[in-house]
């Protein structure tokens, strides 16, 4: 069992989660209510690694993250070491993964929220920014709490956008995942198979405790 | 028409393309009780929500004490939480993750004073001793007082009462208007409510606006307007 490479697994996927977090319900509480052709745009893009390939974004990834790219060489200027292959890129190929995943979770829970509420809110005096802090996300926090579990889930079973932008790197980037994936290739079938049903039953107790939160927010307070 | 109050409202609000307008008046508004009376799709409910702010006006302009809250031609609108307007719902939106004494201080300005002033208005809707309860186990009646309070509580300039007592049965619902009056006697504001029985605003409202198909049907002024104003703005 490679526990080094499953403890980095966590700390990514903690990571992880919390940027998609705050990305995916910051964008959810901008886009919710207000439709137009940007914000579907904007969405269809946030949503959207959730059907490409992850060799597609990889790449995509790949020639904005380097060197190169715009985003690459503000981050080595401000760092003092380049992102590509990095634990921090393994952190955002986990981010990507599970934006897709919270941000819907976000948007059907605030979108669940009673209307009525907000407005009763703001006839209160309430400004848009306390009606969104104090009413909306609170009535929509059992929704987001399962999104993020989901984001969770699936940050902790990255594998291939994690594999083109972070690499292989045991010691420095290798998850769990791909540990797995050493491990079937050097036949150390033991090993791959301990850590393939840790993971499993991992990722099913976390669907679990979506699936729970999830029918707790349907029941309503 | 002769046209001034302390609230102003000659609005167009329009409804499908191609449909009739949902909410057509000019009305002007005293300070006190005015009854807003009309049949299920009259435009009480529209007629509310356009003076809170909750709906765009199609034409048109709202006024309070000759400050423009909406004037559609010079594009002016003033956002909901500046109006100054409360706004009693029909399902009261009591925020269900609140205590009762957290909902009726949302809206007190003073956060340090809020504890004491939300008591102070649950002791005045007869709810002091709810304070501490949940919304969900509120029953009708205790829910409409608790919305009461949190809508006074936040010192409005305006109040606005959509169907405050269509939840209650007949003993419940004569127990509140008689607070209710107690109550807006001591305000001097605006007040509208709206209403399907004129008996239950009898009382209360000195005019009775009747409002048919998005229009204004019937407007009656004086003590017994209410029960003067007869059908087809009469539906029960």
């Amino acid at each position: 069992m490679n526990l080094e490479a499953l403890l980095r697994s966590f700390t990514v996927a903690t990571l992880a989660t919390c940027l998609a977090g705050v990305l995916g319900v910051g964008a959810a509480a901008l886009l919710t209510r207000r439709r137009s052709a940007l914000g579907d745009l904007f969405d269809a893009l946030l949503t959207a690694p959730m059907v490409l390939p992850p060799t597609v974004l990889g790449y995509a990834l790949l020639r904005l993250l380097s060197r190169d790219g715009a985003f690459g060489s503000a981050w080595e200027q401000g760092v003092g070491a380049p992102l590509l292959f990095s634990p921090a890129a393994a952190v955002l190929a986990a981010a990507i993964a599970a934006l897709p995943l919270v941000l819907r979770a976000a948007r059907a829970a605030i979108d669940g929220v009673d209307p009525r509420l907000a407005a009763a809110a703001a006839t209160l005096g309430a400004t848009p920014a306390r009606v969104l802090w104090s009413v909306v996300l609170p009535l929509a926090r059992p929704g987001i709490v399962a999104g993020l579990t989901l984001g969770f889930a699936r940050a902790l079973g990255e594998f291939g956008i994690t594999l083109m932008i972070a690499g292989n790197l045991p010691g420095a980037t290798q998850t769990a995942a791909l540990a797995i994936y050493d491990a079937v290739q050097a036949g150390r079938d033991a090993e791959a198979a301990g850590m393939a049903t840790l993971l499993a039953a991992l990722a099913t107790a976390l669907l679990l405790v979506a699936t729970g939160l999830g029918r707790r927010r349907r029941d309503g307070f | 028409m002769a046209f001034s109050g302390a609230l102003e409202v000659a609005i167009r609000v329009d409804g499908a393309v191609g449909q009739r307008p949902r909410l057509e008046v000019e009305l002007a508004f005293e300070r006190g009780v005015t009854a807003i009376v009309g049949p299920s799709g009259a435009g009480k409910s529209t007629l509310l929500s356009a003076i809170a702010g909750l709906v765009p006006l199609s034409a048109g302009h709202i006024r309070l004490d000759g400050a423009a809250l909406d004037d559609v031609a010079l594009g002016v609108h003033t956002a909901p939480h500046r109006r100054g307007v409360g706004l009693v719902f029909q399902s009261l939106a009591l925020f269900p993750h609140l205590s009762v004494q957290d909902n009726v201080a949302y809206g007190i300005a003073d956060r340090r004073r809020g504890r004491d002033e939300a008591r102070d208005w649950l002791r005045r809707v007869r709810a002091e001793h709810l304070a501490e309860r949940r919304v969900p186990t509120l029953s009708g009646g205790e829910a409409q007082r608790v919305a009461l309070a949190r809508a006074l509580a936040a010192r409005p300039r305006v109040l606005l009462l959509d169907e405050p007592f269509s939840a209650l049965d007949r003993p419940l619902r004569a127990a509140l208007v008689a607070d209710l009056g107690g109550l807006l006697r001591g305000l001097d504001i605006p007040t509208l409510i709206v209403t399907h029985e004129l008996a239950d605003v009898a009382g209360l409202a000195a005019r009775v606006v009747g409002l048919v198909a998005g229009g204004v049907e019937a407007d009656g002024v004086g003590p017994g307007a209410a029960t003067a104003m007869t059908t087809p703005t009469e539906t029960r």
